[in-house]
């Protein structure tokens, strides 16, 4: 079950190179950015991770396909958030035949340090369609503030 | 929707997928699309070839502390071969995994043979 690209008509000779740089980059990822599941933290995969600066929040969205809310763990001490959790493997059955498997489970946990102290409060967090969104307001006393300069 | 994409050149992102083949005969695709919903959601069979993009919104262009996400759409194509039966697909989207199920064939599901004794 390879995967085969079709070409219509004659193939561009610079076909498949994109897609050859895509399975390296791949290899690559899997190969830097998974840490072993070794010292304090047990992890077997690196979400990836975006963080957003809006207005008077920061957002983080992480691509956590499979994975329910009750799967997931944050948590905030001042500026650091840390995301934590277990994706549950899909269920395998001894009959099951393998082609392919890329998406298996295992725990996580990332660390991220926000550069200002945010209201743990007030934050709030959607999973939809495998994606977390976590909105973060600053705290109201780091926040930079506006002085009106009077004309005297 | 093939030549388009070849044409246009655009970059895909390629998803995280498994493929296995379950004892009821059936063949289970199971695609990693995160933040794809089912209105944006392109399953096709064309030609021996499964074809699945997933589109996602494009996000504007905000200020970023840190990107690590891959932007634009997902595409993944499938070759299928003959002992695939093409007229039944069934697919479904949950928690950003989209699970694809292929009936295989009649002729090419074990079967076990009774031996009769004379």
């Amino acid at each position: 079950m390879d995967v085969i690209r079709w070409t219509n008509g004659l193939p561009h000779p610079f076909d498949g190179f994109d897609e050859l740089q895509e399975e390296i980059n791949k290899l690559f990822e899997d190969a830097t950015r998974i840490p072993g599941p070794r010292g304090i933290f047990e992890r077997t995969f690196s979400p990836a991770v975006d963080v957003l600066e809006v207005a008077d929040s920061y957002r983080v969205i992480c691509d956590l396909p499979g994975m329910d809310m009750e799967d997931i763990e944050i948590s905030i001490a001042s500026n650091v958030l840390t995301l934590k959790g277990e994706k549950k493997a899909a269920q395998k059955q001894e009959s099951d035949q393998f082609y392919r498997e890329e998406t298996s489970g295992g725990r996580f946990q990332r660390t991220l340090q926000l550069p200002l102290a945010v209201d743990a409060d007030k934050a709030n967090a959607v999973l939809k369609n495998g994606v977390l969104t976590i909105q973060l307001p600053k705290r109201e006393d780091v926040r930079p503030r506006q002085i009106a300069v009077k004309a005297s | 929707m093939a030549e388009k994409a070849i044409r246009q050149r655009t970059r895909y992102i390629k998803p995280r997928y498994a493929v296995h083949e379950a004892g009821n005969g059936q063949l289970i695709v199971r695609v990693e699309m995160p933040g794809v919903g089912k209105e944006n959601l392109d399953i096709r069979v064309e030609n021996n070839e499964l074809w699945v993009l997933g589109r996602r919104e494009p996000e504007k262009d905000e200020h970023h502390l840190l990107r690590e996400r891959p932007q634009g759409d997902f595409l993944q194509t499938f070759t299928l071969d003959e002992t695939v039966d093409q007229s039944k697909v069934d697919a479904t989207l949950e928690k950003g995994i989209l699970k694809i199920r292929l009936d295989l064939k009649e002729q090419v599901k074990p079967r076990t043979i009774q031996i009769k004794s004379e």
